[in-house]
C-alpha cells in the first residue's frame, strides 16, 4: 500500500519542505459501542502527500474510521500512527500537536458550525486552543484560501450558502496548517455544481500545500476523482483495497464492489431485481 | 390554501374551466409552456379528442423505452385501452404501450385522459420589504401516468412546485395557475375540504427525509393505519391487516416486527420505505416524490426506485419525481423537466440525456466527476444571468 505515490518528487529532491510531509497508518482498527461492532480488522497505509478514499453504505463503518483516528470514537484495539515526517519525532495519537497535525472535515455543513457564532469566532476558536497569535492575518489568510473573501469575515452560519458553509468548515481545518485532512463526505450535502467547486478547491489546496487526504463518500464518482487509492467497506470490515485506475478499468474483485459499481451507474430494472 | 385561492373560490369556479378568473395575472409567454400547449390544445376542444394527448406522450418516450436496455422487458401493454381509441394505435403501433388503465379505476372513464394538467403555475412569497419573490415563475406541463421527473438545484423551485399541486405551501406563500387540475378537478378553486380529501387520498407525497417528516412519537404501524382510517371507514383490525400488507409490499421483511417500532428505531432506508407504504396505502393516482431516495445508500435507492417503478408500471399511478440528480433521473424517469431559477429551462426524453440543449442543462452534468475519466480540475457551471430571465 505505502508504495507509490503522486507527490511530485518522492524523495528524489532533498528539500525538506518536502521531507516534512506525513502519512498515517491504521492497524486492525476494532471500534466496538455497547457490544456492536462497528469497525473490525481494519489497517489502512496511506503515505505521505497521499489521497486514500474509503467508500461504503451508511453503517458500513466508513465514518467511524475517521473519527478513530482522530479519538472521535473509542478504540477497543489496534494502533494510530503517523509516518513519514522526515526526521522530526511524529506526536502519538491522542495529543494536543497531533491534533494540530490531523483536522478533520464534517458531512453536514448545516450541523458542524455553530449557529450562534460569527465565521470570525469559528475560525480564532481552534487558534486560541492552540495557542497561535497572530490570529487577524491567519483567518483573513484562511477565508482568502477557500475562495471566500474578507466580506464574510463577520457573518453567522446562516446567512451562507451550503457552499460557503462547507468552504468555512475548511478553513477551519486548514487554519492549524494540518498535514493531514480526514474528509467525512464533504459534498454530500451540496449540489452537483457547487460539489464540483468544493471538489476543486481540495484538489488544489491539497497540491499546494502537500497535504495527505483520508475521505470517505459513499460516491464512487467522487472518491475515484479525488483518490488515488481506495477501500471498499461493508459492516465494518475491509472487502476490498484497490487502486482508482483499477476501479475506473473494472478490475473489480469483489462482487460487492461490482454492485456498487452497478447501482452508481443508475437506475436499471435488472440492477434493482438482482 | 391561502386567502387568495380562497377569495378566488368565491369569485366562482364552475364558470370559469379555463381557470383564468379576473384578478390572475396573465401570465408572460415563455419557452417553457409554448411546447405544453401544444399538447393542451386538444384537450380544451373536446372530450373525444383527448386520447391523443395521452397518445403523444408515450409516443415521445417509445423510442427510450425501445432503445434503452436498462428498461428490460415491460409487462403486457394495455390493450383494451389501445382498442377503445384507433387514434393511440395509430400513435403507436408495436412498442409496448406504457399507458396503463388502472384496474380500480373509480369512475368508468372511457378515454384515458391527464392525470394531471399544470399551466403557468406560479409560487410567490412575501418579501420583508413588502415585494414578492416568485419562487415558481410559470411551470406548465401535463402527467399522464408515466414516470415525470422534476430536476434542479436547490432553490430552483422544484420542490415548491410539487408543494403546491398538493395544497402544502407555506400559508403565507401566493399559488396561482391558469389551470391546475387533477383528473379534472380543478384545486386551485376547490375548498379546503376538498383538498384535504384529495390529499393522502388520490394524491400523495413521499418528502425528503424520513427521519425528519416521520411522527417521532407514533409507531410506524399507526401511522400507517392513521392514513388509511382518515380516506376510508374500515374496523381497526382490517385497517392493521391492511397496514401490514402494505408494509409487506416495500420489501419490509419482518412487517409485524416493524409495525410496532418508532421511527428512530429503524434506519433511513426502512424509514423511507415505511413512508412510501404510507403513501401508497390509499391506493393514490398520483405520487408526488420529493427527492425520495437522496438520504439513502445507492443500493437501497435502486430497491426504493425499483418499488416506485412497480408501481408505475403495474398501477398506472402517475408519478412525478422530483431530485437534484440529474444522472439518477435520466435512468429513472420517462420523461425529465429542468428547472432553474424558478422555471422549466428544458425537457429530456428519457435516454435524451446527452442530447440536452440548454447550457445549464450541459453544465450540470458535466460538472460531475465520471468513473472512467480523469478530469482535474473539475468543470464548473458557469450561471448567465440570461437564463433565469
Amino acid at each position: 500500500m505505502t508504495s507509490t505515490t503522486d507527490s511530485p518528487n518522492p524523495a528524489a529532491t532533498a528539500r525538506s519542505s518536502n521531507d516534512d510531509h506525513v502519512g498515517l497508518a491504521a492497524i486492525d482498527l476494532r471500534v466496538v459501542y455497547d457490544g456492536f461492532v462497528a469497525v473490525e480488522k481494519t489497517t489502512l497505509h496511506v503515505a505521505p502527500g497521499e489521497s486514500f478514499g474509503i467508500v461504503g453504505e451508511s453503517g458500513s463503518g466508513k465514518s467511524t474510521v475517521l473519527r478513530a483516528i482522530c479519538g472521535l470514537a473509542p478504540m477497543e484495539s489496534g494502533k494510530v500512527q503517523l509516518i513519514g515526517g522526515g526526521d522530526r519525532t511524529l506526536p502519538a495519537p491522542g495529543s494536543k500537536p497531533f491534533r494540530r497535525l490531523v483536522q478533520m472535515v464534517f458531512q453536514d455543513p448545516y450541523g458542524s458550525l455553530h449557529p450562534r457564532q460569527t465565521v470570525d469566532r469559528i475560525l480564532a476558536e481552534p487558534l486560541a486552543i492552540h495557542g497561535i497569535q497572530d490570529a487577524e492575518t491567519r483567518i483573513e489568510r484562511a477565508l482568502d484560501e477557500v475562495g471566500l473573501g474578507n466580506g464574510f469575515r463577520f457573518r453567522y452560519p446562516h446567512q451562507l450558502s451550503g457552499g460557503q458553509r462547507q468552504r468555512i468548515a475548511i478553513a477551519r481545518a486548514l487554519i492549524l496548517e494540518p498535514q493531514i485532512m480526514l474528509l467525512d463526505e464533504p459534498t454530500s450535502a451540496l449540489d452537483a455544481s457547487v460539489q464540483a467547486e468544493v471538489l476543486n478547491l481540495l484538489e488544489d489546496l491539497r497540491r499546494r500545500r502537500g497535504l495527505t487526504f483520508i475521505m470517505v463518500s459513499h460516491d464512487l464518482a467522487v472518491v475515484t476523482h479525488m483518490c488515488e487509492k481506495l477501500m471498499v467497506m461493508q459492516r465494518g470490515q475491509t472487502v476490498e483495497l484497490l487502486s482508482s485506475a483499477d476501479l475506473a478499468a473494472h478490475r473489480v474483485q469483489q462482487d460487492y464492489t461490482r454492485k456498487l459499481m452497478q447501482a452508481s451507474a443508475g437506475f436499471s430494472r435488472d440492477a434493482a431485481t438482482a | 390554501m391561502s386567502i387568495i385561492d380562497r377569495a378566488l373560490t368565491k369569485k366562482g369556479r364552475a364558470a370559469d374551466p379555463e381557470g383564468l378568473l379576473p384578478g390572475v395575472p396573465a401570465p408572460a409567454a415563455s419557452d417553457g409552456h409554448a411546447q405544453h400547449d401544444a399538447l393542451d390544445s386538444p384537450a380544451a376542444t373536446t372530450g373525444a379528442e383527448r386520447p391523443t394527448i395521452d397518445a403523444a406522450t408515450p409516443d415521445a418516450m417509445a423510442p427510450a423505452m425501445a432503445d434503452g436496455s436498462p428498461e428490460g422487458p415491460t409487462p403486457a401493454p394495455a390493450a383494451p385501452a389501445a382498442t377503445t381509441e384507433p387514434s393511440v394505435a395509430l400513435a403507436a403501433p408495436p412498442v409496448p404501450e406504457p399507458v396503463r388503465i388502472e384496474p380500480t379505476l373509480k369512475a368508468a372513464v372511457p378515454a384515458p385522459r391527464p392525470v394531471l394538467v399544470v399551466d403557468d403555475l406560479r409560487v410567490a412569497f412575501p418579501g420583508r420589504d413588502g415585494g414578492w419573490t416568485e419562487a415558481v415563475r410559470g411551470v406548465s406541463f401535463t402527467l399522464g401516468r408515466e414516470r415525470l421527473g422534476i430536476v434542479g438545484e436547490s432553490g430552483s423551485g422544484k420542490s415548491q412546485t410539487g408543494r403546491a399541486i398538493l395544497g402544502l405551501t407555506a400559508p403565507e406563500g401566493r399559488v396561482t395557475a391558469k389551470r391546475l387540475e387533477f383528473h379534472g378537478t380543478d384545486l386551485l378553486h376547490c375548498s379546503a375540504r376538498e383538498r384535504r380529501d384529495l390529499r393522502g387520498g388520490r394524491i400523495a407525497m413521499v418528502l425528503q427525509d424520513p427521519k425528519f417528516s416521520l411522527n417521532p412519537v407514533m409507531t410506524i404501524g399507526d401511522q400507517v393505519v392513521e392514513t388509511l382510517r382518515a380516506h376510508s371507514r374500515m374496523s381497526a383490525r382490517d385497517a392493521r391487516d391492511k397496514a401490514l400488507e402494505a408494509l409487506a409490499a416495500v420489501q419490509i421483511d419482518q412487517p409485524k416486527r416493524v409495525y410496532k417500532l418508532y421511527p428512530h428505531e429503524v434506519s433511513g432506508g426502512m424509514g423511507q420505505r415505511a413512508m412510501i407504504a404510507m403513501m401508497l396505502i390509499a391506493n393514490p393516482e398520483l405520487l408526488i416524490a420529493d427527492e425520495p431516495t437522496s438520504a439513502l445508500d445507492v443500493t437501497v435507492q435502486l430497491q426504493v426506485l425499483a418499488i416506485l417503478d412497480k408501481l408505475v408500471t403495474e398501477r398506472g399511478m402517475g408519478l412525478v419525481f422530483i431530485s437534484h440528480d440529474l444522472r439518477l433521473v435520466s435512468t429513472f424517469c420517462d420523461r425529465i423537466l429542468v428547472m432553474y431559477a424558478g422555471k422549466v429551462v428544458e425537457e429530456i426524453a428519457s435516454g435524451g440525456l446527452a442530447d440536452a440543449q440548454h447550457p445549464y442543462t450541459r453544465g450540470l452534468l458535466n460538472c460531475l466527476p465520471r468513473l472512467a475519466e480523469d478530469r482535474h480540475p473539475l468543470p464548473t457551471l458557469d450561471r448567465q444571468p440570461a437564463w433565469a430571465l
